[in-house]
């Protein structure tokens, strides 16, 4: 029950649940492993037979090119269910990686099938979190084709922001972010080199500071300004779903 | 692998690369120093004025090995 708690966060910024619910989620059969920095979460090309859902850490979804350049197309903080669309695709295209220590709770397909037929509701509420990480994919397509360096990764941090303050990774203006700078390149599609100007551009104007453990948001009004960040798409509203 | 130091200058921002990266060789650090010009590029502004973008790779002896430096120049006629 306790490692379901930021999930059970995340579902109910968005609707209540009922104590029979919440009482179906924690009768779950679940396995709970760690990984390290690095580790494949979820293998590219499997089958898997269980979806992850992340209790601690940040886990990236990587596609690499032929050539060997990558891009994380979405990274995933506790809360997250890094692959609850294996449960009907079946099978997956691409991997997921720690990209920090992780924990996550594997969830066989077969509980997650249970649940959804005790509660189509719970079902519903599955089907939101996929639509969500949609919504996500939707604003970084638009980061990475029509944003400045500037722009994306204050839109990026703004983002971060909102989710972690959801499972309560916050702490006033700050979260936890230990990833490398070629790490977030990789995330916004820019070279390492760049990105490391960025940074250096927004500590001036005052804006954000990253010491590569945490960020931390100096100036939040003119951070959501620069990156053009509007949470809507994020769905952070009580309502029933 | 081999530990590079990339230097970038936009006209505006001057940045010395005083912590150096790793690379799996000299073509890819020149590889990476071409994309920071190209991504410096695609966040080229209007500013007015004439400008100089760029991008020098450095050793650990201090040398430079590569340098790649695009000048900007906009002219303007205006006729509104």
């Amino acid at each position: 029950m306790n490692r379901l708690r930021p999930f059970i966060r995340t579902l109910e910024r968005r609707d209540r649940l009922s104590p029979d619910e919440l009482a179906l989620l924690s009768s779950a059969q679940l396995r709970v492993q760690g990984f390290r920095r690095g580790q494949e979460i979820v293998r590219a090309k499997t089958q898997p037979g269980e979806s992850r859902l992340m209790v601690q850490g940040i886990s990236g979804r990587e596609m690499v090119t032929a050539e060997g350049k990558r891009q994380i197309s979405a990274l995933h903080v506790a809360g997250d269910f890094v692959d609850l669309h294996s449960f009907v695709l079946k099978r997956m295209d691409h991997a997921v990686v720690a990209l920090t220590e992780v924990t996550a709770i594997f969830v066989p397909h077969a509980e997650i099938r249970r649940i959804i037929d005790a509660s189509p509701h719970l079902g519903r509420l599955f089907w939101l979190m996929t639509t969500i990480d949609g919504a996500i994919q939707r604003a970084w397509i638009a980061c990475l084709g029509r944003s400045t360096a500037m722009q994306h990764m204050a839109h990026l941090f703004c983002e971060l922001w909102t989710r972690m303050e959801i499972v309560g990774l916050v702490s006033g203006h700050s979260f936890p972010f230990r990833l490398t700078q070629a790490e977030l390149a990789d995330v916004v599609g820019l070279s390492a080199v760049h990105v490391n100007r960025t940074l250096q551009e927004l500590r001036g104007l005052g804006v954000v500071d990253w010491n590569g453990e945490q960020v931390e948001i100096i100036d939040f009004d003119r951070l959501v300004a620069l990156g053009d960040f509007d949470k809507t798409y994020l769905n952070l509203t009580q309502e029933p779903r | 692998m081999t530990r590079y130091f990339i230097d970038t200058f936009d006209g505006m921002l001057d940045v010395r690369d005083g912590i150096g990266t790793e690379f799996a060789s000299y073509d890819r650090a020149c590889a990476e120093a071409r994309r920071a010009v190209r991504d410096m590029i695609r966040d080229y502004t209007d500013d007015g004025g004439s400008r100089p973008i760029s991008v020098s790779v450095r050793n650990r002896d201090g040398k430079t090995v590569y340098a790649l430096r695009l000048d900007l120049s906009e002219s303007f006629d205006r006729d509104d």
